[in-house]
């Protein structure tokens, strides 16, 4: 921005504007990175973009619903039926199954719940991890982005002497 | 001497940019004349349905006749024949007919009267050459009417079906230097008498003070005030914000004050406050380093006139041919066209604090001098008395 000659005495906004039209077409001429912007491109860590942020965000969705679903062995089933004249019969029918099922597959049904248990355990501890490293990443962008733009200002600063 | 104004909604809560103007001016032009305003029931701009009840009725000590719109449009049928008939087209005159139809607000009532009670009056002053109202009823009355057009370069204003409208009225009151140009370069109407005037900005309530007097962002910010919407250029705002923080890591937020009609990122830089009293928008303003417009139809822009009021710079869409020509008058604000040229705009901006102050200033001292109230009240009142004397 130091290159921009603005004289704030009188503004003359055409004149800045020129000045600026100029520079953007001067950056378009030269490719669409500059030396330094090659250099940056080429030492970063890749950051999250908006839509990496959007699938960031999605996880988190998924994590809150594996919360809320991973305990089979506590849930419980409405039984219902829409018929109005056998209804009662079959819902009476479905209940007593349901107690059988229960009585029969109620090891298969805690280890399932242990299993799920487990691995939404796992799940958090990625996410926690993944966060960590995110904002780790997101701080050592903006570090590199500080380093190289005083580097910028430097080179500047040498090559006006 | 009666002067009517005839405007497609009128209310002290209707929102709308030509619908304030009209009223602005109708409170200010009851001092000189004694003024009735002629209008339909509605509040919604979309469907025209009635909220208000029909016959006379008063709107701050300002008498106002509403007439009902019958049928309500109906948005898919004017959006599906928009896409299918006129979108991308020269459609032909029954098309046009057919969209002006559609447009609305289908106010025949309002017509017949004036018909009906022409000569109840000695002028009658049209809002918005674009509606139903305007379109059939200046042509009703043609040898006494003023035009307020407050037209841009969209793609309904080159139907043939409104070159009437442009050289019937006996005088025609534009908002800018640019919508001049625009209307005579289309309708070749230089000859019909006419005037640049504007609107002037309206007082500023006394910010209400809160329990630390604090505002609701950290500074430093850019501010938009306005619909937050898709076509007032909004997402692409919201895009080049974006990658301008990623790629220069700057402690700067956006602030966007107003209705939102589109999804906004969440984004911690990025915050919405709503719709805010007057008070509140003007202490956003004062302490904001830049009012930002990035739409590309606009006619005046209150909100640019509202930016330089409270003494800052601004940066808007440079495809906007009014924005720029305020830009370029005023020495008030910088202009875009691509990301480029909006990052290193804002970046001249933010680093140069002297400039920012500047540039204010010169934008200040430009609304003072041609929109302050008394210079457009003058200017409306030498035009509607010359108007009735011809």
């Amino acid at each position: 921005m130091d290159t921009f000659t603005i004289n704030t005495e009188g503004v003359n906004v055409a004149e800045i504007m020129k000045q600026i039209q100029e520079r953007v077409l001067e950056k378009k001429k030269a490719g669409i990175y500059t030396d330094e912007e090659i250099r940056e491109v080429s030492e970063l860590k890749k950051q999250l973009s908006p839509q990496k942020e959007g699938a960031y965000g999605e996880l988190a969705l998924h994590l809150r619903r594996l919360h809320h679903n991973w305990d089979v062995a506590a849930s419980s089933a409405l039984i219902t039926s829409h018929r109005k004249v056998l209804g009662p019969v079959i819902v009476a029918l479905k209940k007593v199954g349901f107690r059988v099922f229960r009585f029969i597959g109620h090891p298969l049904v805690i280890r399932q719940t242990e299993f799920n248990a487990a691995s939404v355990r796992f799940a958090s501890v990625l996410m926690e991890e993944l966060s960590r490293l995110i904002q780790e990443n997101k701080d050592l962008k903006e570090r590199q982005e500080k380093l190289l733009r005083e580097m910028e200002e430097r080179k500047r600063m040498e090559a006006r002497r | 001497m009666k002067v009517a104004f005839v405007v497609q909604r009128y209310g002290s809560e209707v929102q709308g940019g030509s619908e304030s103007l009209c009223r602005w001016v109708v409170e200010r032009m009851t001092k000189y004349f004694q003024v009735e305003v002629l209008t339909t029931c509605a509040i919604d701009y979309l469907t025209w349905r009635d909220h208000y009840r029909p016959g006379p009725g008063e709107v701050n000590g300002i008498p106002v006749r509403r007439f009902s719109t019958r049928p309500p449009r109906k948005m898919r049928q004017f959006n599906a024949f928009t896409r299918k008939r006129i979108a991308n087209q020269k459609p032909s005159l029954p098309d046009q007919i057919e969209w002006m139809r559609l447009q609305g607000p289908l106010c025949f009532d309002l017509i017949g009267y004036l018909k009906e009670f022409r000569r109840a009056y000695d002028l009658f002053v049209f809002f918005t050459y674009s509606y139903f109202t305007t379109y059939l009823g200046l042509q009703m009355v043609p040898d006494r009417s003023l035009l307020v057009p407050t037209a841009h370069d969209e793609p309904h204003i080159y139907f043939d079906i409104f070159k009437p409208i442009f050289h019937l009225p006996r005088g025609i009151i534009y908002n800018t230097e640019e919508e001049k140009q625009l209307v005579h370069r289309i309708f070749a109407n230089s000859h019909v008498p006419n005037e640049v005037v504007g609107s002037g900005i309206s007082e500023a309530e006394e910010p209400k003070a809160g329990p630390s007097g604090e505002l609701p962002v950290r500074s430093p910010y850019i501010l938009y005030v306005g619909r937050i919407d898709i076509m007032k250029g909004c997402g692409e705002l919201v895009d080049y914000f974006v990658r301008y923080l990623k790629e220069t890591g700057r402690d700067l937020r956006l602030v966007l004050v107003g209705k939102k009609f589109m999804q906004l990122p969440e984004h911690p830089q990025i915050l919405h406050l709503g719709v805010v009293g007057e008070g509140d928008k003007r202490r956003l303003m004062e302490n904001a380093e830049v009012g930002i417009n990035p739409s590309e139809y606009e006619s005046l822009s209150l909100s640019l006139l509202e930016s330089w009021s409270a003494g800052i710079p601004v940066l808007v869409n440079g495809c906007s041919e009014v924005l720029v020509g305020h830009c370029l008058r005023s020495n008030g604000g910088l202009y875009y066209t691509n990301y480029g040229e909006f990052s290193l705009c804002l970046e001249v901006l933010l680093s140069r604090p002297e400039l920012r102050k500047k540039m204010g200033e010169d934008g200040r001292r430009y609304v003072q001098t041609n929109y302050a109230w008394d210079v457009v009240e003058e200017k409306y009142l030498k035009l509607i008395t010359a108007s009735s004397k011809r």
